[in-house]
């Protein structure tokens, strides 16, 4: 019975593990495709295996804080992980079909606090934990924001006096292949150790690790496979449904984009700090955009990523403490 | 002609002002990231600022509101739900 429960609830780890691929495959292929680098469907490809290999470059730092870093060692049982992922999972999934902003990761960690004070209250969360979460909640865009601009100048100051636009705009759209692939390696190496480390939570509560152990690496596979397929999967419905919305960007502007929001998500991977790659990319889109005039940065998008800070935590987690109500009624 | 400090400083300052808010509150290992970023912040934000005091007018106090381009929709959205209609 407790080993159904154990895999039913990885299970749906890894369901939460795919819908975040699929909620956030336009971060991954968005600007490759809107600069006719790649073809949609090579794009969609390449984002999908670059999430997948991430496992063979990081550690597994994001997804030990997740599962050891957020909440009291001891409080996690099967039942408070459950509704943890069900509150991010039906929060994600809520603010998809009303369109309202939100970060899936935010949303997992509002989700576990909130399973967790319905348990055990205010006390069995870590202040330290929340704190290092809660700061690079802002800092994440705003450094992606600040690098995607310094890199742009810099990359206009290096090249202002070269004259052959074409070769050097060929030049660049060969480097977005790899500002691309280090992208979607960022959002792979960030994302698919959330679900790592809730599935370790999940292992450690069960009894089948013990609380010092590291990640095993079938779940580093599953979580990387679920992650991976997940960007395919949303990656091609969005190829078929968003078509000439998608901005424009020029070659050089997507590298550097992409460029800066892969730094801010390696740098974020190796400190193990859980960030929302949606917000890290608009921020630094934001940044590459005010090399221009501030009119030209869509501030709605801004708008809707300070709304998503306000709204997701507290939303997934009144929905967590809410399913795991039950269980404790239950006993 | 009265010289002004232009938007775009202004912007860089606000987030220097930000970063520097949140050192404070960023546990110890990670403060110089904090100090880092509002440096970089301060840097642009003083840059620009200068700029707009010895130099021209810059582009977008040149744009007047009907010129703005119309914001175009996000890029970055989740596919639509199953319910809407596809484009």
């Amino acid at each position: 019975m407790a080993t159904t429960a154990l895999v039913i609830v990885i299970l749906v780890a890894l369901s939460f593990d795919f819908f975040n691929g699929f909620h956030d495959a336009a971060n991954s292929i968005a600007t490759v495709v809107s600069t006719r680098v790649l073809s949609p469907r090579v794009a969609v490809a390449w984002a999908a295996f670059f999430n997948f290999v991430a496992f063979l470059v990081f550690k597994t730092k994001v997804a030990s804080t997740i599962a050891k870093g957020v909440v009291k060692p001891g409080i996690f049982t099967i039942a408070v992980v459950f509704a943890g992922l069900i509150g991010a999972i039906a929060w994600d999934v809520l603010t998809w079909l009303l369109g309202l902003p939100t970060s899936s990761s935010h949303a997992l960690i509002g989700g576990m606090a909130g399973a967790a004070v319905a348990k055990a209250g205010w006390h069995s969360l870590l202040a330290d934990g929340f704190r290092k979460i809660a700061v690079f909640i802002v800092l994440s865009p705003v450094i992606g924001l600040l690098l995607g601009f310094t890199i742009l100048v810099l990359v206009m100051w290096a090249f202002h006096r070269y004259h052959k636009v074409d070769r050097l705009n060929r030049g660049f759209r060969r480097l977005q292949l790899l500002s691309a692939a280090a992208f979607s390696l960022g959002h792979g190496g960030n994302d698919a150790q959330k679900t790592m480390g809730v599935i370790l939570a999940l292992l450690i509560a069960a009894k089948h690790l013990p609380s010092s152990a590291n990640v095993p690496l079938w779940v580093v596979l599953s979580a990387h496979t679920a992650i991976g397929l997940g960007t395919a999967f949303g990656g091609w419905r969005i190829v078929h449904t968003m078509g000439s919305r998608i901005t424009k960007l020029q070659p050089v502007s997507g590298m550097s984009a992409e460029s800066a929001a892969a730094a801010t998500l390696f740098f974020t991977a190796q400190a193990g700090i859980p960030v929302s790659t949606t917000h890290t990319i608009t921020g630094a889109i934001v940044g590459v955009g005010s090399t221009q005039r501030l009119s030209a940065i869509r501030w709605g998008v801004a708008g809707r990523v300070v709304w998503a800070w306000i709204l997701t935590i507290p939303g997934s987690f009144i929905v967590a403490w809410a399913v795991y109500l039950p269980f404790k009624m239950i006993g | 002609m009265r010289r002004r400090i232009g938007r775009r400083a202004r912007f860089f300052a606000v987030t220097m002002l930000v970063c520097l808010a949140l050192v404070s509150a960023t546990p110890p290992e990670f403060r110089w990231v904090a100090w880092a970023s509002s440096a970089l912040a301060g840097f642009w934000a003083v840059l620009f600022a200068v700029e707009d005091l010895i130099g021209k007018m810059s582009p977008e106090d040149r744009v007047q509101p009907s010129d703005r381009p119309r914001e175009p929709e996000a890029p970055f959205a989740p596919p639509p739900p199953p319910t809407r209609p596809t484009r």
